[in-house]
C-alpha cells in the first residue's frame, strides 16, 4: 500500500446568522439556461442574497494543485490538475464530557437534477453539462438536461440515493471560470459546505477535512518519484520514501456557535479604503506613493519608469533624446499589443554586407508574396472577428427565438423590457433575421478562409521558386514579424489602507525557508504522558474511541487525522485527561482531571511528548470570521465626449499634443453629455506591490551588500506586504461596444430545423467568445473612449461573498498624473482611444522599382531603395547638390537672389529635364525658376531646422567636411485597424458603427523636441509637378513669401482609409517620429544599407575660394582618415573646370616659387568611412 | 499623458547660447587635443608656409623681416578652422556665444606655450600685448642652429613667445610686445677658450669672481704667460696667479681661484650681433635699421 502524503490546505468558516448581512450574488445560476441557453442570464452584478444560517465552510487547495500548463500544440489549451473528489468533514464538540462527533461526506464531482443538498438541504452549485456529439453539443445531464448541480454533502456512512454520474474531471476552473474554487459561492457544494446547526446548541466546535482522490489515476502522486514532489513543490520532511497516495487535510478549531437568531460579527473590516486609478496598476501604486510622499514632486513618473524597467532610460547614456523616449515608452506601457503576421524580406547568405541587385522579376515575385501574405495576415484578424460576430448574430438568435413572453417568463421580460420593445413594436426582426444574418456572415467567413488557403499555397510555390534563384545571388528570404496592434488597456482600480486586509491564501502557502509546501507521511499518532510516576501512552487510536456519532468507522487516513485532532486540540484535552487518568489506573478526582488537562494543554503548546510530525501552520487554522478579499465589482458613470449619436465626433473635441491627445482648453467648459452607467466584476489581487517588491529585491541584488542592500531588502519587503490590492475594470472597453464578458456556454439549440446550420458553426466556433450586449440605443456605442469617468460604487468581495461596499468621493479617490485633467476632480480623464486595436502602419516604398516596374512594393535591400535622392544644402554658396540614389553627382539648385537655376558645373553633371526619377525631377522644378523663392525659403528653413536637430550617424566625418545631407524618400503610412469594427449591437440585421472609422485623427511626422529626429518635411500627393510645389514642414521660423513651405507635419486620415503615400524629406541617419496619440509613438528610420554606402562612396564637391597656390601645382592642405582620394577641380578663367589628380601638401620650406589665387571645388571618391 | 518636454524648448535661440555660453567655455577649456590645436594657431603653428609668405620673392636669402602680427589675420584664421562642422545658423550663434571665451584662452595659452614648455613660468604673457617678430633668411641661421635672440623694446627684455626654424635657413620668431632692438648671439653650445689680441702682443679680458657679478666685464686685462712662446705653450700656472692678483686688486676676486676659476676666464667672448630698428616717426620720416 502506498504511503500517504498528508498535504496541508486552508480551512475557514463563516458563521451566519438570520440576521447578517446577505452576501453578494455572483455564482452564476445555470438553470436560468433552460429558458434562454445564453450565458448572459446566468449572473446579474451588484446583486445580493440572504444566506442560510449556520456555519459555511470553504477550503483553499494547495497551490500546486490551482496552476495550469499550456499544452504543446497549436490550440494553446489550458491544462489544469485533477482535485481531489472525496472530502469528509466532521465536526467535534464536547458535550456532557463527551466528544460528540458528525461526518458528512461531500462527493465533488457528483452531478445530479437535484438542487438541494441530501445532508443540510443547501443549494448546490450549478453547471452547464454539454457533451459534442456527432458535432453537436446536446445535453448530458440527466435525461439530457444542460444543466445541473455539482457536489453535495450527505452524512458519512449513507448511501448516496440521488440519481447522477461523476464527472470526468474536477479542476479548479470548473466550467471555465478562474476563481471557481477560490470563491464559495461557485463551489459551495463541491470544496465547500453548509452546516446547519438545526440541531446544536450553542457552543464551540471543530471541524477536521479530509480530501482524497477517489481514483488513484487522478492522485498526482500515483507513481511519483521525486521530480514530482519537486514540481508540485512539496516537500516530505519526515519520510525518505516517496509516498504515492496524497490526503489534503485541515483543522479549523474554535467556531463559536450561539445559535440562528443571534448576531455575529462580520469578516468585513470596517477601516477606510482608500481608491487609486491609473492606467495600469503601476500607475496607480505610482499614485498612492506620490500621494504619500507630496513634497517629492515628479516621483510619480520616476516610479512609473521604475516598475516599468525603464528607469535606465533617465540615464541618458548619452543620448539626449533618452527622457523623451521614455516617457513614449511609459506611454506605450498603457496599451496592450498583439503580433499580427509576418511579411517576407531578403536575407544575405554570404559574409557580404550587401548581395547583388536581383533582376526586376524577382522582386516582382517578392512584392507578389507579401501582398499575398499581407492579405492573410489582416484576413486571419477578420477570419478571428468574424467568428465573435456570428456568435453574435447566434446570441440574438437564440434569444428572438426563445420567446421570452411566452408561458410565465416574467422575469426576463422585466429585465429586458427596454431591450425588446423595439423589436415588439418595429417588428423588423424575428428570428430568421439573424439566420440569413449568420448565413451571409459563414460566407464570408468561408470566403476568408478559402483565400487565407489558396494564397497560402501560392506563397509556398512561389517562395520554392523564387528561393531557387535567390540562391544564386547568394540571398534567401527571411520572415519578419509585421508591427504589432495597439489596443489600450481599461482603468485600474486600486485598493489601499487597513480596510483592504489582504488574505494570504493562493500563492502564499508555501514555507518562507525552502519555497516548500511543508507536507508529512506520519501525523501525530500518540501522546506520551506520566501522570504520577506511571507512564501512560495516549494513542490517536485510544483518542478516537472517545468520539460517539459516526456511523460508519471513518476512512483510516480520516480517522488518523480525527485522532491527531483530539490530541493536539486544547478542547479535547479535559477528556483525553480523563481517559490518560482511567488508562494509568488512577482515580480521575477533578483536581487531578484538571492538572493532567494542564499538563496536556502545556505539552501541545510547547509540542512535545508527541510521537509523529505536526501538521503546517495553514492546516491549522483558529477560527474568526474570514475576510479574503477576491473579487471586485465597479459601477462608474461615463461621460463621453462624443456629441453626436449618428457620427461619432469624439476626436473633435482633442488636439494632438507632444505625447497624446489633448482636450482642448475650451470643451472643459461645455456641458458635459448624459452620463452612462457601466458596470463589472473581475478577480483582484495584489500583483501591483507583488511586481514592485520584486523589482526593489533585484535592485537589492544588484547591489550585493552593504547599506543600500539591506535597506533595499527591508523595503521590498515592506512593499509587499502593502495592504494593497488591484485590478483594472474588465469589461469596460467590452461594454463601451457593447460586448459583454459572460460565463461562456458552448452552442445549443433545441430545434431540429437548424441543425446542420448549428453543426457548421458548432466546428467553426470552437472556443468561447465574448457576447453583445444588445440594446437598441446607439448612444450605448463608444468605438472612441473619451470623456470622463467618475466611479460611482464598487463593492470589494470577500471568499465567501461578504462585501465591502465603498462610495468613493472626491477625498478618497485619487487618480495617477496620466488620467487627471485640471479642475476635473474625482474624475478620471480618458484620452481617446479606438476600441479597436490599431497600428501605425509604416512602410517605405521602392522608389527605384516604382520608376522602372510602375509597381508599389515596399523596400526590402538596395535594389529597391525607397530613396529617390539625396539633397546636400550648402548654406554659404546657398545651393543644393542634388545626387541621384546612388550616390551620383545630378547636379546643383543655385540660388541667385531672385530665384534659383539648375547648375551644372562638373562634366558628372546633367540637364535636369534629364534626371531619371520623375520624383526627384519634380522636386527639382519645383525649387527652380527665376522669381521662385522656395529654394531661398528651404534653404532658410534647414538653416533654423538644423539647429534643432542633430541625428547621429556614423556620417560624422562627410557632415564635418561637407554639411548634412538629405534623403529624399516614398513612404506610405496607414493607420490599421484589426479585424471587423465594432458596430452597435441592436436587434436589426444592420451593423452600424456610427462611422468612427470615418472619424478624422492626425498623424503628426516628426517631432521637435528630439535632437536625433532626422525629419524635415513631406510632400504629400501623386508623381507629378503639383506634389513638390508645397513642402509640409512641422514648424516655420518666419512668414513665408510663397506657398512653398507649409506649417503643420501632420496628414488627416481615418481607420477607413488607404495607405497614404508620401515623399519625405528627412536626414538620412536621423529618425522620424509619427505620432497620433491615441497609438504609442513610432519611430521609423531609413536602413543603413540604402544610403551609407551611396553617400559614403558618392563624390561630394566643396567650393573652394580663392587660395593661394603654387602657380603649376595644387598646395591645399586636406583632412586625413579617409581612405578615399582628394581630387580639386580648377575653375579656369574662362569657364572651363581642369580636374586635377595630385593635390599637394603645402610644404613647410619656402620655396622660391610663383604663387596665384586659385578657386574651384575640392572633391572625393572612395568610401570614406573605413580609414580611422 | 502630458509630456515633460514642450515643444520650443530645446537649444534653438541665441539667448540660449549666450546663457549658457559661460559654462559650455569652461567645458571648452579643458585640455585636449583640439584645444592644443588651437592654441596653436594663434601661434600659427601647422600654418603652412605659403600662407604666411605668400610669394617666395618676398623671402630673399640674407634678409631679415619684421612684422607686427594681425590678429584680425590670426582670428579669420581661427574661425576658420572652427568653421568646420559649422553647418546652420545656430551652430553660428553658439560659436559667437561660446567662441569669445574660446579665443581669449586661446590666445592667452597660445602666448605661454613656449614659456610653460620650458617650465619658464615666471615670465608668462598675458596675452594682451600687440606682438611682433621677425623672420631671417640667412646662412647664420643655417650655420648656428642655435642662434640665441633676445628682443628688447627700450631697455626692457621681451617675452620671445614662438622662436622656430622654418626649413633650414629661416628663424621665424615672434615675441611679447613691440620691438626695437634684436640680439643674435652666437650659440652657447661653441664655447672655446681664447683671447685678446690687443697691440702685438696676447691678452685676456677678466671677468668679475665676486659673488653677486660673477661672469661680468670688469674691464681688467692680463697678458698671456708663455712656457714656450714659438711652440703656443701656455705657462698656466703663471698665467692663473697674474689673473688672481689682478681681479683681487681689483676688488673683483674670490677667496679661490681654482681650475675652475681659471676656466671661467679663459672662456672666449660669444660673437653677439645687436640690430636697432628705428621706426618711422608720425610724419613718415626716419625708420631704418642699424647694426
Amino acid at each position: 500500500m502506498s504511503k500517504i502524503l498528508y498535504v496541508p490546505v486552508m480551512l475557514e468558516g463563516l458563521v451566519i446568522g438570520k440576521n447578517s448581512a446577505p452576501l453578494a450574488d455572483l455564482a452564476p445560476d445555470y438553470s436560468r439556461i433552460s429558458e434562454i441557453p445564453l450565458g448572459k442570464y446566468t449572473t446579474r452584478l451588484f446583486g445580493t442574497k440572504k444566506e442560510l444560517p449556520g456555519i459555511h465552510l470553504h477550503w483553499t487547495m494547495p497551490d500546486a494543485l490551482l496552476s495550469g500548463t499550456h499544452t504543446s500544440g497549436s490550440s494553446g489549451e489550458i491544462r489544469f490538475p485533477d482535485l481531489p473528489n472525496r472530502w469528509i468533514v466532521q465536526r467535534l464538540w464536547v458535550k456532557n464530557g463527551e466528544i460528540k462527533q458528525k461526518a458528512w461526506m461531500i462527493e465533488s464531482d457528483f452531478v445530479t437534477n437535484h438542487p438541494l443538498t441530501g445532508a443540510e438541504q443547501y443549494d448546490r452549485t450549478s453547471i452547464p453539462t454539454f457533451r459534442l456529439e456527432n458535432g453537436l453539443w446536446e445535453g448530458a445531464g440527466l435525461d439530457g438536461q444542460i444543466y445541473g448541480y455539482l457536489g453535495g454533502a450527505r452524512i458519512y456512512g449513507t448511501e448516496n440515493l440521488e440519481e447522477g454520474y461523476y464527472l470526468s474531471k474536477l479542476t479548479a476552473v470548473g466550467s471555465g471560470d478562474v476563481s471557481f474554487a477560490a470563491f464559495y459561492p461557485k463551489s459551495r457544494s463541491v470544496f465547500g459546505f453548509y452546516d446547519s446547526m438545526e440541531d446544536e446548541e450553542s457552543g464551540t466546535y471543530t471541524y477536521v477535512l479530509t480530501g482524497y482522490y477517489e481514483n488513484e489515476e487522478k492522485d498526482p502522486l500515483t507513481g511519483a518519484d521525486k521530480e514530482t514532489l519537486k514540481t508540485l513543490a512539496w516537500s516530505c520532511l519526515d519520510s525518505g520514501e516517496i509516498p504515492g497516495k496524497t490526503v489534503c487535510h485541515s483543522v479549523l478549531g474554535q467556531v463559536e456557535w450561539r445559535g440562528a437568531d443571534q448576531e455575529y460579527p462580520s469578516g468585513v473590516p470596517e477601516e477606510d479604503i482608500g481608491v487609486y486609478i491609473g492606467n495600469t496598476s503601476a500607475e496607480a501604486l505610482s499614485a498612492f506613493l506620490q500621494k504619500e510622499l507630496p513634497e517629492e514632486k515628479g516621483l510619480e513618473r520616476i516610479l512609473n519608469a521604475f516598475q516599468n524597467d525603464l528607469l535606465d532610460g533617465i540615464e541618458n547614456n548619452g543620448n539626449p533624446d533618452a527622457l523623451i523616449r521614455l516617457e513614449e515608452q511609459l506611454h506605450e506601457k498603457q496599451f496592450e499589443s498583439i503580433g499580427q503576421g509576418t511579411m517576407w524580406g531578403l536575407r544575405n547568405t554570404l559574409k557580404k554586407t550587401n548581395h547583388a541587385r536581383l533582376e526586376r522579376e524577382n522582386y516582382q515575385d517578392l512584392a507578389y508574396i507579401n501582398q499575398l501574405q499581407e492579405e492573410n495576415n489582416l484576413s486571419g484578424a477578420m477570419i478571428e472577428s468574424l467568428k465573435n460576430e456570428i456568435y453574435f448574430a447566434w446570441w440574438k438568435y437564440v434569444l428572438v427565438e426563445s420567446d421570452p413572453w411566452g408561458n410565465d417568463r416574467v422575469r426576463l421580460k422585466e429585465e429586458h423590457a427596454e431591450l425588446w420593445k423595439d423589436l415588439e413594436t418595429a417588428k423588423h426582426s424575428d428570428s430568421g433575421t439573424f439566420l440569413s444574418l449568420i448565413r451571409k456572415l459563414l460566407a464570408e467567413l468561408k470566403k476568408y478562409q478559402k483565400q487565407v488557403k489558396e494564397n497560402a499555397e501560392k506563397i509556398s510555390e512561389l517562395q520554392k521558386n523564387l528561393n531557387d534563384r535567390l540562391q544564386e545571388k547568394g540571398t534567401a528570404l527571411k520572415e519578419e514579424q509585421r508591427d504589432r496592434f495597439y489596443m489600450a488597456g481599461p482603468p485600474v482600480l486600486m485598493f489601499c489602507g487597513d480596510g483592504v486586509k489582504r488574505a494570504y491564501k493562493q500563492g502564499f502557502q508555501k514555507n518562507d525557508a525552502d519555497g516548500l509546501l511543508h507536507c508529512r507521511t506520519n501525523p501525530v499518532s500518540a501522546l506520551e504522558l506520566v501522570i504520577d510516576q506511571h507512564k501512560v501512552t495516549m494513542t490517536a487510536e485510544d483518542a478516537v474511541g472517545l468520539c460517539t456519532g459516526t456511523l460508519k468507522p471513518l476512512l483510516s487516513s480520516a480517522a488518523d487525522l480525527l485522532g491527531e485532532t483530539l490530541l493536539l486540540s486544547e478542547d479535547f484535552a479535559g477528556c483525553i485527561a480523563e481517559k490518560a487518568l482511567e488508562m494509568a489506573g488512577l482515580p480521575g478526582t477533578p483536581e487531578k482531571l484538571e492538572a493532567v488537562a494542564n499538563d496536556i494543554r502545556r505539552k501541545q503548546r510547547e509540542k512535545t511528548g508527541f510521537l509523529g510530525s505536526f501538521p503546517d501552520r495553514i492546516a491549522v487554522c483558529q477560527w474568526k470570521q474570514p475576510w479574503a478579499p477576491l473579487l471586485m465589482e465597479w459601477r462608474v458613470q461615463m461621460k463621453s465626449a462624443r456629441s453626436n449619436i449618428q457620427k461619432d465626433d469624439s476626436l473633435g473635441r482633442y488636439s494632438l499634443e507632444e505625447i497624446d491627445l489633448e482636450m482642448n482648453r475650451q470643451e472643459n467648459t461645455t456641458s458635459d453629455t448624459e452620463p452612462i452607467e457601466l458596470c463589472g466584476s473581475t478577480i483582484i489581487s495584489p500583483h501591483a506591490v507583488d511586481h514592485f517588491s520584486h523589482f526593489i529585491d533585484r535592485m537589492a541584488e544588484e547591489q550585493r551588500e552593504g547599506l543600500d542592500y539591506d535597506n533595499l531588502k527591508k523595503a521590498a519587503d515592506i512593499v509587499g506586504k502593502m495592504e494593497i490590492l488591484s485590478q483594472r475594470m474588465d469589461g469596460f472597453h467590452e461594454a463601451l461596444i457593447m460586448r459583454d464578458y459572460l460565463p461562456a456556454l458552448p452552442l445549443y439549440a433545441a430545434s431540429e430545423e437548424i441543425r446542420p446550420l448549428l453543426r457548421e458553426l458548432t466546428r467553426i466556433l470552437d472556443q468561447p467568445f465574448i457576447s453583445p450586449r444588445v440594446e437598441d440605443l446607439e448612444s450605448r456605442f463608444f468605438p472612441i473612449r473619451a470623456g470622463f469617468l467618475s466611479v460611482s460604487e464598487i463593492w470589494l468581495v470577500d471568499s465567501f461573498g461578504q462585501i465591502k461596499k465603498i462610495k468613493p468621493d472626491e477625498k478618497s479617490i485619487s487618480i495617477g498624473e496620466n488620467l487627471t485633467y485640471e479642475n476635473r476632480k474625482g474624475e478620471v480623464y480618458l484620452r481617446p482611444r479606438f476600441m479597436h486595436p490599431g497600428t501605425v502602419r509604416f512602410q517605405w516604398l521602392a522608389a527605384r522599382a516604382e520608376e522602372e516596374m510602375n509597381l508599389a512594393m515596399e523596400s526590402v535591400d538596395n535594389g529597391t531603395t525607397p530613396v529617390l535622392g539625396f539633397v546636400l544644402p550648402n548654406f554659404l554658396d546657398a545651393n543644393f547638390q542634388i545626387y541621384d540614389y546612388d550616390g551620383r553627382l545630378l547636379g546643383f539648385v543655385q540660388e541667385n537672389g531672385q530665384g534659383a537655376h539648375w547648375m551644372k558645373p562638373l562634366p558628372s553633371c546633367i540637364p535636369f529635364e534629364e534626371i531619371p526619377s520623375a520624383h526627384l525631377r519634380f522636386f527639382v522644378k519645383g525649387l527652380l525658376g527665376d522669381h521662385n523663392s522656395a529654394c531661398r525659403e528651404l534653404l532658410q528653413y534647414l538653416d533654423r531646422a538644423f539647429g534643432r536637430s542633430a541625428p547621429e550617424g556614423d556620417e560624422q566625418f562627410f557632415q564635418l567636411s561637407f554639411g548634412r545631407p538629405l534623403a529624399l524618400a516614398r513612404g506610405s503610412v496607414q493607420i490599421l485597424g484589426r479585424g471587423y469594427p465594432p458596430h452597435v449591437q441592436w436587434f436589426k440585421e444592420e451593423l452600424v458603427c456610427n462611422q468612427f472609422d470615418t472619424e478624422k485623427f492626425e498623424v503628426r511626422f516628426g517631432d521637435k523636441r528630439k535632437l536625433f529626429d532626422g525629419f524635415v518635411g513631406f510632400y504629400t500627393g501623386e508623381r507629378d509637378e503639383k506634389t513638390y510645389q508645397k513642402l509640409f514642414v512641422p514648424d516655420l521660423f518666419s512668414e513665408p513669401k510663397s506657398e512653398y513651405m507649409v506649417r503643420g507635419s501632420s496628414i488627416w486620415t481615418s481607420l477607413s482609409e488607404k495607405a497614404a503615400e508620401l515623399t519625405f524629406l528627412f536626414e538620412p541617419s536621423g529618425r522620424i517620429t509619427v505620432s497620433t496619440g491615441f497609438l504609442p509613438a513610432k519611430e521609423v528610420g531609413l536602413d543603413g544599407m540604402y544610403y551609407h554606402e551611396q553617400l559614403s562612396k558618392s563624390e561630394m564637391y566643396l567650393r573652394m575660394a580663392p587660395f593661394l597656390s603654387p602657380t603649376d601645382q595644387i598646395e591645399l592642405p586636406v583632412p586625413g582618415g579617409m581612405a578615399g582620394k582628394w581630387f580639386f577641380h580648377s575653375v579656369m578663367p574662362e569657364g572651363t573646370i581642369v580636374k586635377t589628380e595630385e593635390i599637394h601638401v603645402p610644404d613647410v620650406q619656402p620655396a622660391d616659387m610663383r604663387m596665384q589665387i586659385k578657386e574651384g571645388f575640392l572633391s572625393t571618391a572612395g568610401d570614406r568611412r573605413n580609414d580611422k | 499623458m502630458r509630456s515633460w518636454f514642450k515643444n520650443n524648448g530645446m537649444l534653438s535661440e541665441e539667448n540660449v547660447f549666450c546663457s549658457i555660453g559661460a559654462q559650455l567655455s569652461i567645458a571648452y577649456m579643458e585640455k585636449d587635443d583640439v584645444m592644443d590645436f588651437i592654441n596653436g594657431l594663434y601661434m600659427l603653428e601647422g600654418v603652412p608656409v605659403g600662407a604666411l609668405i605668400a610669394d617666395g620673392q618676398l623671402l630673399q636669402p640674407e634678409t631679415l623681416n619684421i612684422f607686427y602680427l594681425d590678429y584680425n589675420w590670426i582670428e579669420a584664421m581661427v574661425d576658420g578652422a572652427l568653421s568646420i562642422g559649422r553647418n546652420c545658423s545656430s551652430d553660428l550663434m553658439h560659436d559667437r556665444a561660446v567662441l569669445p571665451t574660446l579665443k581669449q584662452n586661446g590666445r592667452l595659452h597660445g602666448a605661454n606655450m613656449r614659456s610653460l614648455r620650458y617650465d619658464r613660468l615666471s615670465k608668462n604673457s598675458d596675452g594682451g600685448k600687440r606682438q611682433t617678430g621677425f623672420l631671417l633668411r640667412s646662412q647664420l641661421v643655417e650655420g648656428w642652429p642655435g642662434i640665441e635672440v633676445s628682443c628688447c623694446s627700450g631697455e626692457t627684455e621681451l617675452n620671445i613667445i614662438k622662436l622656430e626654424h622654418i626649413g633650414t635657413s629661416v628663424l621665424f620668431c615672434i615675441v611679447d610686445g613691440v620691438l626695437d632692438k634684436i640680439t643674435l648671439t652666437e650659440p652657447v653650445e661653441s664655447l672655446f677658450f681664447g683671447f685678446e689680441e690687443a697691440e702685438e702682443a696676447f691678452v685676456k679680458r677678466l671677468a668679475s669672481l665676486k659673488e653677486g657679478e660673477t661672469g661680468r666685464d670688469v674691464n681688467v686685462s692680463v697678458p698671456l704667460v708663455f712656457r714656450d712662446e714659438e711652440q703656443g705653450l701656455l705657462n698656466i700656472k703663471a698665467l692663473a696667479g697674474d689673473m688672481q692678483q689682478a681681479l683681487t686688486e681689483a676688488g673683483k676676486g674670490s677667496a679661490y681661484f681654482s681650475a675652475l676659476e681659471f676656466a671661467l676666464q679663459m672662456i672666449h667672448e660669444r660673437a653677439r650681433c645687436t640690430i636697432e630698428i628705428n621706426r618711422k616717426n608720425s610724419d613718415g620720416t626716419g625708420g631704418g635699421v642699424h647694426e
